[in-house]
Formats: C-alpha cells, sequence, structure tokens
C-alpha cells in the first residue's frame, strides 16, 4: 500500500472540511463576531495546513488499489473526526476533550447524539460548523472530495465500492463519475428544498438551513435544545418528515424517479417495503397511544407517533414527544425501526431495508428448499436474482450487527447503565441514529456517561458508518502491505 | 513552506490566544467593576438605614430625655433621601441587567419604612399616641412594635439584594472561564498540530529524499564492488530522479 497516495486523498478530504470550517466563520462573522468566530477561523488554517502538505510533496497517481481504497475511506473519516473536533475544543464550555471528540464523531458519521446539555447557548457559528460537520458526513467525506475534485479518474469507482454498502452498489448501473453527479444533485437538490420549505413555514433562515442539512443528512442535529418540538408546527413537521424519509431512499433510485426512468421509487420494492414498514408501526403505535390514554385524539397521536417512526427509522434522531414516557409496545416498536433504518445507498445508517428483504427472503427460499429439496429457487430483490456471495455477506452482516450490539450492550452494562439504556445506545450508535431510550432518551443526551462509555459511543459510531466490514479491514492492517 | 507556515500557525494562535487573554482581562474588570457597585449599592444603603434607625431610636426611645432633637430630626429627614436614592440606583442597576423583579422586595419594604420614619417625623405618630385615651401607646411601644420590623424586613431585602445581585454575575463568571479556556487552547493544539507537521516533514523527506539517495548509494556501491547492475527504477523524482538517471548514463558509457 502506497502510504503518500492514501494522505494525498486524506489531504483533499481536509480542504474541504477546512472549506466548512471557514464557511461556518463566516457565519460567526455574520453574527457580530460571535465567540466562535477565532475558533473556527483557526481550525480551519490548521486543518488546511495539515492537508496540504501530502498535497504538497505527493503527485497524482490516476489508480488507486482496493487496500488503499479502504484505508483513505476509513483514515478520512478519522481524520475528519479528529480535524472537527478543533472548533469546540478550543470554543470550549462544555467541550472536554473526550465531549468535542463525541460531537465530532457524532456528527460526521451522522449519528446526532449529543453531550450538550444547553444548545441554544451556542454561538451561531459553531452550532452551522456541528450541521456543517453532519452534512459532510451525510454524502460521505470522502465522496464529497470526490465529486468536486475533478482529477481522479478511474480512481472514483474504487473508493465508491468502499463507501457505499455492497448492496448500494448493486444497484447502481450508472456509471461511476454519473453516480457521483447523482449523488450530489439529489443531496444538494433535497437540502436546498428542504431549507426554502422549512423558511416559508416559519423557521428562520438560520435554523431553516441548519434542520435541512441535518434532516438530509439524517443526523438529527437540531439549534434548540427541544429539537422540532419547539416549533409545534404540523407543518414544519411534515417539511421534515417527507426530507428525511426522501434522504433514507436509495439516491440512485430518487434520480431516477425525477428523471422519469423504470426503476424509480413507486416501482422499487425496498422503497415499497420502507414506507409500508413505517405506516404500520406508526399506526399500531398511534392506537396503542390512544388506548393507553397517553394521548386525546387519534390525530395528535398519529402525529407524533409518525414522526417518531420516520425520525429513527431514517436515523434521523430528531424528537417532538418524549419517547421515554411511552408504552413497552411502542418503545419495543421504536426499537426495531432503529435496529432496521433506512435503504442502502442513502444517507442513513442501520442494518438497512434492503437486507432485512433480502434475509427474510433467504430464510423463507430455505424453507422451501427443505420441502422440496431438489428445487432451485432465486432469491430476488427489485426483479434482479441475487447471487449466494451477496445473501452470504448479508447474513454475515446481520450476524455482526447482531454480535456487535451484544457487546456493545455488554460494555454499557458494566459500566452502570440500566439494560434499557444499554441496548438502546448500542443499537443508537451502531445504526447512527442518535437518541435511545432510559438516559439517553430523546428529550435528554449522553453527556452524564462516564468517559469509557462516551468512547465506546464514538467507536460503535465510526463502525456503523462505514458498514462494518469497512472497519473491520482496519484490524487487518498487518496484512495491507 | 513548512517552516514558513508553522511561523504563520504560531503567529495565528499566539494572535487569538492574545485577543482572548484581552477578553479575559476586559470580562475581569466587567464583573469586578459589576460587583463592586453592587457591594458599594448595598453599603450604601445599610449606612442610611442604620443612620435612619439610630436617628429614630434617638428620638423615639430616648428622646424624652433630650434637650435638642434637631440634629436627629435632620439626620432622619437626609437618611430617608439616601436611603430613597441608593434603592432607585439599585433598581435602576437590575433593570440594565435584564433582573428588574430583583429589587421589587427591596423597594416595596424601603418605601413602608421611609413612610414609618416620615410619619415620625411629620408628628403623625404623636398625634395618633396622643388620641389614645388609654395611654397605652408611646413612642418606644411605636418604635418596638411598628418600626423595628420594618427595620429588619429591609437589613434582609438588602442582603437579598447583595446576594441576587452577585449570582446574576454568574453566566458572566462562566463565560469568563471559557474565554480563559480560549486564551490557552490555541497555543496548545497548534503545538501538537507543530509536532505533527514536523513528523509529516520527517516521512516526506524520508521518502522522497533520503531513501531514493540511499538506494542510489547502495545500489551505486553494489556495482562498485560486485559489478551487479546499477538499478534504474528506483522510485524518485526532481533532482534524485536526475542523479539516478545521470549514474545510470555514466555507468553505461563506461562500460
Amino acid at each position: 500500500m502506497r502510504v503518500p497516495i492514501v494522505l494525498r486523498y486524506i489531504g483533499m478530504v481536509m480542504q474541504f472540511v477546512a472549506a466548512f470550517m471557514l464557511a461556518s466563520a463566516g457565519v460567526s462573522m455574520l453574527n457580530g463576531y460571535d465567540s466562535a468566530y477565532y475558533p473556527l477561523l483557526l481550525s480551519s488554517f490548521i486543518t488546511a495546513l495539515l492537508g496540504a502538505f501530502p498535497l504538497f510533496f505527493v503527485e497524482k497517481d490516476g489508480e488507486i488499489k482496493t487496500k488503499e481504497g479502504y484505508a483513505i475511506v476509513v483514515g478520512s473519516w478519522l481524520v475528519a473526526c479528529i480535524v472537527g473536533m478543533f472548533p469546540y475544543l478550543i470554543w470550549g464550555g462544555e467541550f472536554t476533550l473526550i465531549n468535542a471528540w463525541f460531537e465530532s464523531v457524532s456528527g460526521f458519521t451522522t449519528t446526532g447524539a449529543s453531550i450538550l446539555n444547553d444548545i441554544e447557548f451556542l454561538p451561531r457559528g459553531l452550532l452551522f460548523w456541528r450541521s456543517s460537520s453532519a452534512w459532510i458526513g451525510g454524502i460521505g467525506v470522502v465522496m464529497f472530495a470526490l465529486v468536486i475534485l475533478p482529477s481522479m479518474g478511474k480512481s472514483r469507482h474504487m473508493l465508491s465500492n468502499v463507501e457505499m454498502s455492497t448492496i448500494a452498489k448493486d444497484n447502481f448501473h450508472y456509471r461511476s463519475k454519473v453516480i457521483f453527479r447523482i449523488l450530489i444533485t439529489i443531496y444538494l437538490g433535497l437540502t436546498i428544498t428542504t431549507t426554502l420549505a422549512l423558511k416559508y413555514s416559519g423557521m428562520t433562515w438560520f435554523d431553516a438551513i441548519n434542520h435541512a442539512m441535518s434532516s438530509c443528512s439524517t443526523c438529527g442535529f437540531s439549534t434548540k435544545n427541544s429539537s422540532v418540538a419547539f416549533w409545534d408546527s404540523p407543518l414544519i413537521e411534515g417539511i421534515i418528515m417527507a426530507a428525511m424519509t426522501l434522504s433514507a431512499i436509495h439516491f440512485g433510485v430518487l434520480y431516477a424517479t425525477f428523471t422519469g426512468k423504470h426503476n424509480n421509487i413507486f416501482r422499487s420494492e425496498v422503497v415499497r417495503t420502507f414506507i409500508i414498514m413505517m405506516v404500520v408501526i406508526s399506526l399500531v403505535i398511534a392506537v396503542n397511544l390512544v388506548t393507553s390514554g397517553l394521548y386525546s385524539t387519534f390525530g395528535e397521536a398519529m402525529r407524533h407517533a409518525s414522526f417518531q417512526v420516520v425520525s429513527l427509522s431514517t436515523t434521523t434522531g430528531f424528537a417532538t414527544a418524549d419517547t421515554n414516557t411511552w408504552t413497552p409496545l411502542a418503545i419495543v416498536l421504536l426499537i426495531f425501526c432503529s435496529v432496521i433504518c433506512g435503504c442502502a445507498g442513502s444517507s442513513s445508517g442501520g442494518m438497512k431495508v434492503d437486507r432485512l428483504l433480502i434475509a427474510s427472503k433467504v430464510i423463507r427460499n430455505r424453507m422451501k428448499i427443505q420441502l422440496h429439496p431438489n428445487a432451485i429457487i432465486r432469491t430476488k430483490v427489485d426483479g434482479m436474482v441475487q447471487e449466494e456471495n451477496t445473501q452470504n455477506l448479508v447474513m454475515t452482516f446481520i450476524v455482526s450487527y447482531i454480535m456487535l450490539t451484544i457487546i456493545g450492550t455488554v460494555i454499557y452494562a458494566m459500566f452502570g447503565c440500566d439494560l434499557i439504556t444499554s441496548f438502546t445506545a448500542s443499537v443508537a450508535c451502531l445504526s447512527n441514529v442518535g437518541p435511545g431510550f432510559g438516559e439517553i432518551g430523546s428529550m435528554s443526551n449522553f453527556a452524564d456517561l462516564p468517559v469509557v462509555l462516551k468512547l465506546n459511543s464514538t467507536l460503535l459510531m465510526l463502525i456503523g458508518r462505514l458498514e462494518i466490514f469497512g472497519f473491520i479491514q482496519l484490524l487487518f492492517i498487518r496484512s495491507w502491505k | 513552506m513548512a517552516f514558513a507556515s508553522i511561523i504563520l500557525l504560531l503567529v495565528f494562535s499566539g494572535a487569538i490566544s492574545l485577543f482572548e487573554l484581552e477578553r479575559v482581562s476586559h470580562d475581569t474588570e466587567e464583573i469586578l467593576r459589576a460587583s463592586k457597585e453592587s457591594t458599594d449599592l448595598a453599603h450604601e444603603m445599610v449606612n442610611a438605614l442604620n443612620e435612619q434607625n439610630d436617628a429614630i431610636i434617638e428620638m423615639a426611645v430616648i428622646g424624652g430625655n433630650l434637650v435638642d432633637i434637631t440634629p436627629h430630626y435632620n439626620r432622619c429627614v437626609e437618611s430617608i433621601e439616601r436611603l430613597n436614592v441608593a434603592t432607585e440606583r439599585a433598581q435602576q442597576r437590575m433593570v440594565e441587567i435584564d433582573s428588574p423583579t430583583l429589587t421589587d422586595s427591596l423597594i416595596y419594604y424601603t418605601a413602608k419604612i421611609n413612610d414609618l420614619a416620615n410619619s415620625y417625623i411629620n408628628g403623625d405618630v404623636h398625634r395618633t399616641i396622643a388620641q389614645d385615651t388609654l395611654m397605652l401607646s408611646t413612642p418606644h411601644s411605636w418604635y418596638v412594635e411598628y418600626y423595628k420590623p420594618e427595620y429588619v424586613n429591609v437589613s434582609r431585602q438588602i442582603t437579598k439584594f447583595m446576594t441576587g445581585s452577585e449570582s446574576t454575575l454568574g453566566p458572566d463568571v462562566n463565560r469568563l472561564s471559557h474565554t480563559a479556556r480560549r486564551a490557552v487552547t490555541p497555543v496548545f493544539i497548534s503545538l501538537v498540530v507543530m509536532v505533527v507537521v514536523v513528523l509529516m516533514l520527517h516521512y516526506f523527506l524520508g521518502y522522497y529524499l533520503i531513501k531514493p539517495i540511499i538506494k542510489i548509494n547502495n545500489s551505486l556501491g553494489d556495482y562498485l564492488r560486485y559489478r551487479s547492475p546499477f538499478d534504474k527504477e528506483i522510485s524518485c523524482r526532481d533532482d534524485i530522479k536526475s542523479l539516478r538517471d545521470r549514474i545510470a548514463l555514466l555507468i553505461a558509457k563506461l562500460k
């Protein structure tokens, strides 16, 4: 593996991160040079400086190998998280070293979990940086850099293999260059549309931009302590729900829909399953909430239930109600949403509906083969035959996900968390959802967790964001040479 | 470039630290000034109240033995005025720091005690006592029953004002601690970044300059000792590449 080449691409990513820090410093400047101005300016300078060295020393190289691709993706994410904590660390306040690391990782992995007790106390520049980190993370630091930087040639496709899950790659029929164009068009389009819609439904420009960035990256960072509940507006909730849902759908399918192509969201089995799953769960929770007397009318119950279901299913984590007070059935269903999450090829995390669909079909086919041992039964999703290798990968991923969740739960429990907090914290971090239940519920945060658990949470977030296998490759670093 | 950037980084972080230190100094001054202002106001109110109390005691409690009460009368009038002025200033200050309700009770009790003092010096108290046919009321009993409880109330309110105004400085003190950290962290981070820059420089210089030179040297040594062919494929660039090519050319010409 050629380390200088890896460093060169990481350097490019750092330049982009630095550009966003500079933009956040601009926001600070517009707000009367608030206290985040100098921390953001200095962080931007440091990040640009660190990223400039590899660009200065290492020459362009047309081709990159698979292992180098892995190293670039994982390295970029880690480096982005490290430099991303500089503004928090320099600004101070609640941001100790570990808290700054937590907030940065939470942003870049689009988890949306926070250690902040008082978000509204933060200066606007820092709030904007928080949302920016989520937005960069949403599209993928590496992919983002690759779209804009024009000089990478063949190396683009190699990185997309790593960045997107295997399924996402399988679903793409377009050439790699087109893939990046599609992603950036969809992502930017969604963000701009959501910003305008939120602005004209009552938010200020600042809140609208931040919430649009947070919704489209499925992160869930808000500018208010009470999250979306602050506005108490069905219209705003509806817009955010639409943005979250669209952001959790395969971007290629969205592109096909907008361009009138055949394989659109109305024909996609995965999208259909995703939408039906959310509607059914919302209805069950709403009925349950009304019958248990938590809400007086079905409309009110449905409004809150559907928002929470969409928020958790898309791994965003916005909240309009304290779900800790809901019934056990509602909590179990919401945890299920946090596990399954959105579709592959989107900015959401988690196990993904695609895998759930393939796994359920594999199980069904396995039963059929028990009855008819000589039958040849193929597993199809969206009309495409899923090869045995894909099926094995899906099953391996699910098993790895469950194992990691259990290990995470044990670690949380070891340090004194109760069972519900331990399990949901593990799921919320691994699936990049953000809020869980118990001590880390939708209206609370990770501030009171001990340092070890904050580190454990960030590790789970990184593992989840890199689709488990991307991160596991790091364990075999010795075989990279 | 590396050294220039390190110097630039140090200058930049140093400037930010200086700027933040300036802010720390300014914030500290502000906090101390605000604290002193509150203490002075409370001191003035306590003094005025005690002055009024002393004058009332002189007139009402031991007044019968006095030859001339005029000086105490004047002291009382003056202290009423001083207490009024100090209370108004306290209210103004609380409005300035967005805590106007903090002085509500103080104003109420001050108005009450000043009314009592005024009623004494105006002679209203004496007239009321004179109307008491049973002769149960005396200036002394008036002092104990009416004036003293109000004196205690106002004293309490002044103490409350004192602690309340100090607690309003809490966010400022909090901000000060943040600013103080911002003055130190940039330098610390810059030092860490400098170490990373030096390590990167060391790595790249080693990778692109030192390693190729060592390889060229070894390959040339092997050629001179064992006549093994000189490695023309050593990965290098710029002047070192030119050196490699010239050595290869020289060897080719010598053959």
